[in-house]
């Protein structure tokens, strides 16, 4: 690292954990308004029961379960890409892997959030556990988001620990004492000695493969909720690939469009840079890729056979009444993104509005997977029909907002971009430039704190 | 004579006055006039009518509705005719049943919907009928009193099912047919206390309906509201049931597997060949017991995980 880059580079981390300007306020007055919406909405739920909703005895499933499957997409990104860099050893990771994780921690307490809601009576969530039976697609729902999300907090804690410690040491006397507590906590008396560096190298090692799996597990069992349901529109056995695919596409542009954001707002554009974007439009036009090969595959051979109720559900979807969400999601989520590959469409308010146009077309795309489905009488009767009400557009507003207010929240309480991590590769760098020097044995995780901590 | 006249006057103002004062009493009870309102029901719609058609009376009058079958051409359409907002079903009416009456008090103003509730031929044309009650009208005709009676009052349980049986009336006791007596539990649910409802019957000809109930939650004293919401001419009644648990509520339902059973449970005089051993299936056996082993194995990664994090802790105090 270049003299005074250290430096700098705490600066522009920390600066945002003690500077808050009057925007940041009104972002977080914003985010307040719309979750207390969904808090109320909530109440109104209670109260009047799934009736309130649009839900009925048809569409049994509408605005809750696409979020939830929209979420645990968004979700899949983060831990998982962090995880792959890290095991592959790609050095531009350094800055994006905190943000990656925290996407993934945030949209998956969301995940988790959207069937309590669904249900109707929270207290009847137990009775999954109690009554449920291991055969259900909706048991290894209840058993994976919970495995998914303690790893996922566990692998974004784990490379927490050295940059609390910097926090702890460096915000002393300058911030709250309930901030101080909390950074010592978390830090758990990290002072980068070589047998603490040795255990959150093995717990880290550990989580790195075992995060993998997971993620995709749990990608599948979400899909297999549908994929297990002999309904036309459902019943395909790609379910559980396509969802990861497609879970993989819209994370990655979660995360591009989150990381545009904060290099905007806290100036981080010295670590966020042109190279960053540039290999994450290339994973993303990767996945954008497969997955409208699958989409293809899967609506071809469905097409081709026409069995049961396909005929009319795809009529319905390509030229019926669903029609107009089924074109604009397929054009501008799916194809018109790809535009990423070509440099000039990377210029960053081009690629921040693709990215945006990706996320509203794989909600769409969720939406699609839910609700036509249901619709669709599986005896020669009438549609169903779901309209959804302000309660469940509340609850979905709340949800955006709550998952921009975690990231928020961390944001203002930890780095927004791994300190140690990136000291550490400025340090492999070194060692590579000048073998034999004392930089060549990275110290990284010592680095930060060596020593003067106050506990 | 002028005495004998002013004699008269007076024998006819204080009849007029009594008169007066007892007409409200009259026109209770369903004693006054209904107005009598017949409609056609023909292959053209109401009254040959394909588009809107309505009828107008005045709030608070005692109405009697007639759907007459006129088909000329479907002479196998069936017809049943429903009224929104005030609940209303007719009877089903057909070449066979030519007509269905109704009676009502339009308590409520505004303008309210009938149709046909059957898919029929001329289903569309039979959509768009409306009832117009006007505000403020002269009618003043009364609900006829009811009573509910709901069997038993109150109970002790340990969580056992049980039939609440109930009885609607008029006031001169014959019973009140086709008439939803809905029931409620109280409840405290996060705190928000309400009624939730947990079921509703529809009385017979003789005014009975049946109701069973099963117990689940585990508060020891719990009541339950059953009410009739008043219907046509009827006013609403209702009636509370305590319940009083005595023991742990047994679960809702039961985990055992769903089916006839073994055949000599239903069908003694039959020999069957019972199956020899009963219990999982291997597959499905060891399925969940791999799933167990995964879950707990991760879960285990996850608490080994966390030990070498707290061991960071642990070095910072040994030194």
């Amino acid at each position: 690292m270049e003299p005074g880059a250290e430096q700098r580079l705490e600066e522009v981390a920390l600066r945002p954990l003690t500077h808050t300007s009057r925007g940041w306020y009104l972002w977080l007055g914003l985010l307040l308004l719309l979750t207390g919406g969904g808090f109320w909405a909530y109440s109104t739920q209670l109260q009047r029961g799934l009736a309130a909703t649009g839900m009925r005895d048809t569409v049994v499933w509408g605005l809750y379960i696409s979020n939830f499957v929209f979420f645990s997409g968004v979700s899949m990104a983060g831990t998982f890409v962090s995880a792959i860099l890290r095991i592959t050893g790609a050095e531009w990771r350094r800055p994006l892997t905190r943000v990656a994780e925290l996407t993934t921690v945030s949209a998956l307490l969301m995940t988790a959030l959207m069937p309590a809601v669904d249900m109707g009576r929270p207290d009847r969530l137990l009775n999954l556990l109690k009554y449920g039976r291991l055969e259900s697609p909706l048991i290894w729902d209840i058993l994976v988001i919970p495995t998914y999300l303690t790893a996922s907090a566990i692998y974004l804690y784990l490379f927490l620990i050295p940059d609390a410690a910097v926090l702890r040491d460096r915000l002393k006397g300058k911030a709250s004492w309930l901030r101080q507590r909390l950074y010592s906590m978390v830090a758990v008396g990290w002072h980068g000695r070589p047998e603490q560096r040795r255990r959150l190298e093995i717990g880290g090692g550990v989580m790195m493969l075992l995060v993998i799996p997971i993620g995709v597990a749990t990608h599948s069992v979400v899909s297999w909720i549908f994929g297990m349901t002999y309904r036309a529109g459902w019943n395909s056995t790609i379910f559980a690939p396509y969802f990861a695919v497609g879970a993989l596409y819209s994370g990655m542009a979660m995360l591009i469009t989150i990381m545009i954001v904060f290099r905007r707002v806290y100036h981080l554009e010295e670590y966020f840079t042109e190279k960053h974007f540039r290999y994450l439009s290339y994973m993303l036009v990767a996945f954008g890729v497969i997955y409208l090969y699958f989409s293809i595959a899967e609506y071809l051979t469905v097409s081709y056979k026409l069995e049961g109720g396909e005929k009319l559900l795809l009529t319905e979807l390509f030229f019926g009444r669903y029609s107009y969400l089924v074109w604009p999601g397929f054009l501008l989520g799916q194809i018109l993104p790809l535009l990423v590959a070509l440099r000039w469409a990377r210029a960053l308010p081009i690629l921040f509005t693709l990215t945006i146009l990706v996320n509203a077309g794989m909600w769409i795309k969720r939406y699609i997977i839910v609700v036509p489905t249901l619709a669709n009488p599986l005896m020669p009767y009438e549609w169903g029909v779901y309209t959804p009400t302000w309660v469940e557009l509340a609850i979905t507003a709340a949800s955006f907002g709550g998952f921009a207010l975690i990231i928020t929240l961390f944001a203002k309480l930890f780095p927004i971009i791994s300190v140690w991590e990136m000291t550490e590769g400025a340090e492999i760098a070194a060692a590579k430039e000048e073998p034999g020097s004392a930089a060549a044995r990275p110290a990284t995780l010592a680095a930060q704190s060596g020593g003067h901590g106050n506990d | 004579m002028t005495r004998l006249y002013r004699q008269a006057v007076r024998c006819l103002a204080v009849l007029a006055a009594l008169l007066l004062a007892l007409a409200p009493l009259g026109l209770a009870h369903g004693q006054t006039e209904p107005v009598k309102i017949r409609v056609e029901v023909n292959d053209r719609g109401f009254q040959g009518t394909p588009g809107d058609f309505t009828i107008e009376v005045e709030q608070g009058q005692l109405v009697e509705l007639t759907f007459v079958w006129a088909h000329q051409g479907y002479i196998h359409d069936e017809h049943i005719m429903v009224l929104s907002g005030y609940n209303l079903e007719w009877e089903k009416i057909s070449s066979e049943q030519r007509e269905a009456t109704l009676q009502f008090i339009a308590d409520k103003a505004g303008t309210f919907d009938f149709k046909c509730d059957l898919d029929c031929e001329v289903h569309d044309y039979l959509q768009k009928g409306h009832l117009k009650v006007g505000k403020g009208g002269g009618g003043a005709a009364a609900f006829t009193p009811t009573t509910l009676t709901v069997t038993p009052s109150s109970w002790a349980t340990a969580g056992d099912p049980i039939t609440l049986t109930t009885v609607l009336t008029d006031d001169k006791g014959a019973p009140v047919a086709k008439a939803d007596v809905r029931f409620f539990l109280r409840t405290d649910f996060a705190g928000t206390e309400d009624a939730m409802e947990i079921g509703i019957v529809k009385t017979d000809t003789n005014g009975v309906a049946f109701l069973d109930f099963r117990p689940v939650l585990s508060a020891q004293q719990q009541t339950i509201i059953a009410r009739f919401d008043g219907k046509g001419i009827y006013g609403e009644s209702g009636q509370s049931i305590e319940v009083q648990q005595i023991g742990v509520p047994a679960p809702a339902y039961s985990m055992e597997p769903v089916g006839l059973g073994p055949a000599s449970k239903w069908a003694p005089a039959v020999q069957v060949q019972e199956a020899a051993a009963p219990g999982l299936d291997p597959v499905r056996y060891w399925a969940q017991v791999a799933l167990a082993m995964i879950i707990l194995s991760v879960w285990a990664t996850f608490g080994f995980v966390l030990y070498q994090a707290l061991g960071v802790a642990r070095v910072r105090a040994r030194r």
